[in-house]
């Protein structure tokens, strides 16, 4: 769609999530790699390249708001797009104070996600 | 011997003496007188009319005035033919070389030519009869020789009955034998004496009286007569015995006093105490003056002491001050002094007079009040509990400072019932108004509460409970005593919305655990499906569709709706009511689908599972969901125990185990373990304290464990934790299900 892909990450456990958003988001024109955990994005070649996470909250062992505060102890400014399963504004509202450009609740329609992401890219 | 002769032929009477005192001639006319006595002069000795023992002083007088040398004249009583003349003797010395080697003397007749005994008696009578007091004259032997009238009109008899007194009642018979050994003694030696005896009246009385001895002496010192004057001395004498008797009443007065006193000279010296003061402190007079240092006196009073008392001895001042004193038994009583001055005529100072009160019990009594009366204030102060009456008979009203410290009152003010409506609301007087209507007339309780206002208006809650009852004067009172409820009415309110919010909270955790861990588990595969869907669509509408891509979104769509479906069947099994079936089960599978169900939760609240499963466990045999409402029970309240760790990790271990023929699952947590209560009873305790969540506490646990030949316990961990276990039989045939 555009000269150039933007590129997007996602790191979620859930895996009907993890096959899905990336299609999606390749269908929405970005370049995408889907990640099952925070460790494995932060080992990745690709963590430097993100141009925008897509971020699940709950995740065993490192969970997406410490993966955020990891990151920027690494000095990585990404935009955050969280998306949670658990529907709970407190918790959402906490997120986007903490830095994230957006909070989706699960399950998410296409048009919402696209907003959050041109919110980023904007 | 011509002088002889020439001397005997003299008509008057001489002699010569040795200076020893021998006679040493006599005329004629001296010796006609004792003519009767034979050769009297020859053996150089006066025959002397008087007894021996009388006769042996005139003697001794007679060489005593010859001894002295000088010209000298003396009377003694003679011996002669008719009884007995007195004879004044005149001597001269006559010195040869200049010592005394001869006396000569004349001797004149006293008695016959110069003493006319009529007129001598009623000369004494006269003299004696003109002295207002009774006189009784007696002779040197003792003898009544006469009485004045004064005395013949008090004994109301003749002279010769009195003569007879020994013999008679005249005086008093106790007196008798003292007044008659008295008599004799001084009428031996001569001398005046003086006597206290009781006589006879003619009333039949007898009165006491001073008898005096005078005696009556002649020219030469010989005893004539005695004067016995009697002077009435029963007045002074009963003055004296009622002085006696009020001194005795007085010292009676003061040993019963129910006091202690003491006496001082005006200098401040102890004189004098009763029987008290001595029984208190046991010790002698002259030790109790010590009080100053020997330690009767409480060291912490001394200075009070001296400087009050001997203030009062300078100044004259009345004195009264409050000390202790030490009781013979070491205990300290505390005592009022007050003392006195008592002042002669001239107000001069001749004794003070104090009074020692014990007033230990009263200052004991005291203290008790005061410290009753203090505590009662901290009691009202920390109780913001105030007490105040009012009294209808004298329309006066009393605050205790607390009932002032509430109503924002300067202590100092006076309370009047308009103060105190001023600080009410409408509702408040009228409250006020009504209970004093009430109470003016009628006993009752009242209990009721206002709203106050203080002066910055502030309100304040208070609760009154009073009373109303005639007091003992008989008038009508109302007491009571007023709480400051405010911060008990914040506190409560406070409490209630607490209630309600834990409720609610309680209510929407439960729910919420509910609804979570079903959106959570519902939202991943709805989320999936959504995405693919949404893949599908934008796939298709393409201009050149990307068929196997849409294919494989449809076959995941599919797949994660079943997902789905198996997660709303399994919570809606977790928590419907339907009876359980019973199948062989492996219990790691059982707690696994569990732990997803309470993961999302465990993750919001920051808590780190660690599963620890025996993978090589034989299955038990149970009913799948009853199993799985116990652990996640033991979740549940594991999340609850860590709900406040906050200062290290907060872990949960799910571990499986076998042991022996028993298969356990335990579930552990780093939380604040029991509390004081231990473990005892938890599995009470929880079903009737947390009765709410997921429906089912430990108790119901216990039951489902126990319905399964199973055995449940908890156990504390080092750390602070806990770790609840429950075992089962491992179940024989493997093949079950």
């Amino acid at each position: 769609m555009v000269s150039e892909a933007r590129r997007v990450s996602v790191v979620d456990d859930d895996e009907s999530v993890r096959e899905a958003l990336p299609d999606l988001l390749r269908v929405l024109g970005f370049d995408t790699r889907a990640f099952s955990s925070a460790a494995e994005f932060l080992a990745s070649r690709w963590m430097p390249r993100t141009e925008c996470l897509v971020l699940d909250v709950a995740m065993p062992g490192m969970s997406g708001p410490e993966l955020q505060t990891e990151l920027k102890r690494l000095g990585r400014t990404i935009p955050i797009v969280f998306i949670t399963a658990h529907k709970d504004e407190n918790e959402r509202l906490l997120l986007i104070q903490g830095g994230a450009s957006a909070c989706l609740f699960k399950p998410f329609s296409d048009v919402a996600l696209l907003e959050a992401l041109d919110g980023v890219f904007s | 011997m011509e002088l002889g002769r020439v001397l005997d032929t003299l008509p008057g009477m001489v002699f010569s003496a040795y200076p020893d005192g021998r006679i040493d001639f006599v005329n004629k006319c001296l010796a006609g007188i004792t003519g009767s006595i034979e050769g009297w002069p020859k053996r150089g000795v006066w025959p002397l009319a008087a007894p021996p023992g009388e006769a042996m002083d005139i003697l001794r007088n007679w060489r005593a005035k010859l001894s002295l040398g000088e010209p000298f004249e003396m009377a003694v009583p003679i011996r002669c033919k008719d009884g007995k003349v007195a004879l004044a003797l005149r001597c001269n010395p006559l010195r040869k070389c200049g010592k005394i080697a001869k006396w000569y003397g004349r001797a004149v007749d006293v008695t016959t030519p110069e003493i006319d005994p009529v007129r001598e008696d009623n000369y004494f009578q006269r003299v004696v009869d003109s002295i207002p007091v009774p006189v009784a004259v007696t002779t040197p032997a003792g003898d009544v020789e006469g009485l004045n009238q004064p005395a013949l009109d008090y004994f109301g008899m003749s002279l010769e009955e009195l003569q007879d007194w020994k013999a008679t009642k005249v005086v008093h018979p106790d007196d008798l034998g003292r007044t008659m050994n008295d008599q004799l003694e001084a009428h031996k030696t001569g001398t005046f004496y003086n006597v206290e005896s009781r006589h006879l009246r003619s009333d039949g009385a007898y009165r006491w009286h001073n008898v005096l001895g005078l005696p009556l002496r002649d020219v030469d010192g010989t005893i004539l007569r005695w004067f016995h004057p009697l002077i009435d001395i029963e007045d002074s004498k009963n003055a004296q015995k009622a002085l006696v008797e009020r001194e005795r009443e007085s010292r009676f007065i003061i040993d019963g006093i129910a006091g202690m006193i003491a006496i001082f000279s005006p200098d401040g010296a102890l004189i004098g105490g009763n029987q008290q003061i001595l029984d208190y402190f046991q010790l002698p007079l002259n030790e109790l003056n010590n009080w100053a240092t020997n330690g009767i006196t409480h060291p912490d009073d001394l200075q009070v002491c001296m400087d009050s008392f001997m203030g009062s001895i300078i100044t004259g001042e009345p004195y009264d001050y409050e000390t202790r004193f030490l009781r013979s038994d070491g205990v300290y009583r505390w005592f009022q002094l007050r003392g006195l001055p008592l002042r002669d005529a001239e107000g001069t100072i001749v004794r003070w007079y104090g009074l020692l009160t014990d007033i230990d019990d009263r200052k004991r009594a005291e203290e008790r009040q005061r410290r009753s009366e203090a505590s009662l204030a901290d009691a009202q102060r920390l109780s913001k509990t105030g007490s105040f009456s009012l009294n209808f008979a004298t329309n006066e009203i009393l605050w205790s400072a607390e009932t002032y410290r509430i109503f924002d009152v300067e202590t100092s003010m006076p309370i009047t019932m308009e103060a105190i409506m001023s600080r009410l609301d409408s509702a408040g007087v009228a409250t006020v108004r009504d209970v004093i209507n009430r109470s003016r007339e009628t006993s009752g309780d009242f209990d009721y509460e206002l709203r106050l206002f203080a002066r910055d208006g502030s309100a304040k809650n208070v609760r009154v409970l009073a009373h109303s009852e005639r007091n003992a004067e008989g008038q009508q009172e109302l007491t009571g005593a007023i709480q400051d409820v405010t911060e008990g009415r914040l506190a409560e309110e406070a409490l209630n919305e607490a209630r309600s919010q834990l409720s609610y909270v309680t209510r929407v955790t439960s729910l919420g655990v509910l609804t979570a861990s079903i959106a959570h588990e519902v939202n991943q595969p709805l989320a999936g499906i959504v995405a693919n869907a949404s893949t599908c669509l934008r796939v298709l509408v393409a201009d050149q569709p990307n068929i196997e891509l849409a294919k494989d979104t449809a076959r995941r769509m599919v797949r994660d709706a079943n997902r789905a479906a198996e997660v709303i069947v399994r919570l809606r099994a977790l928590f419907s009511r339907k009876p359980a079936s019973v199948e062989a089960l492996d219990m790691n599978d059982v707690a696994s689908e569990v732990l997803s169900l309470a993961l999302s939760d465990l993750q919001r609240r920051r808590v780190s599972i660690f599963t620890e499963f025996d993978r090589s466990l034989p299955p038990v045999s149970g009913a799948r969901v009853q199993l799985q409402q116990v652990i996640m029970n033991l979740i549940r309240n594991s999340i609850e125990a860590l709900e406040s760790v906050q200062q290290q990790p907060r872990r949960l271990t799910l571990r499986t185990t076998s042991l022996g023929d028993e298969i356990v699952l335990s579930v552990q947590d780093n939380g604040v373990g029991f509390g004081p209560t231990g473990p005892h009873n938890i599995f009470d305790a929880f079903y009737t304290t947390k009765n709410e969540g997921m429906g089912i506490g430990l108790s119901v646990s216990r039951t489902i464990v126990e319905n399964h030949s199973g055995r449940i316990w908890a156990s504390p961990e080092e750390d602070g934790g806990v770790t609840v276990s429950f075992a089962l039989p491992a179940c024989q045939a493997k093949n079950i299900g």
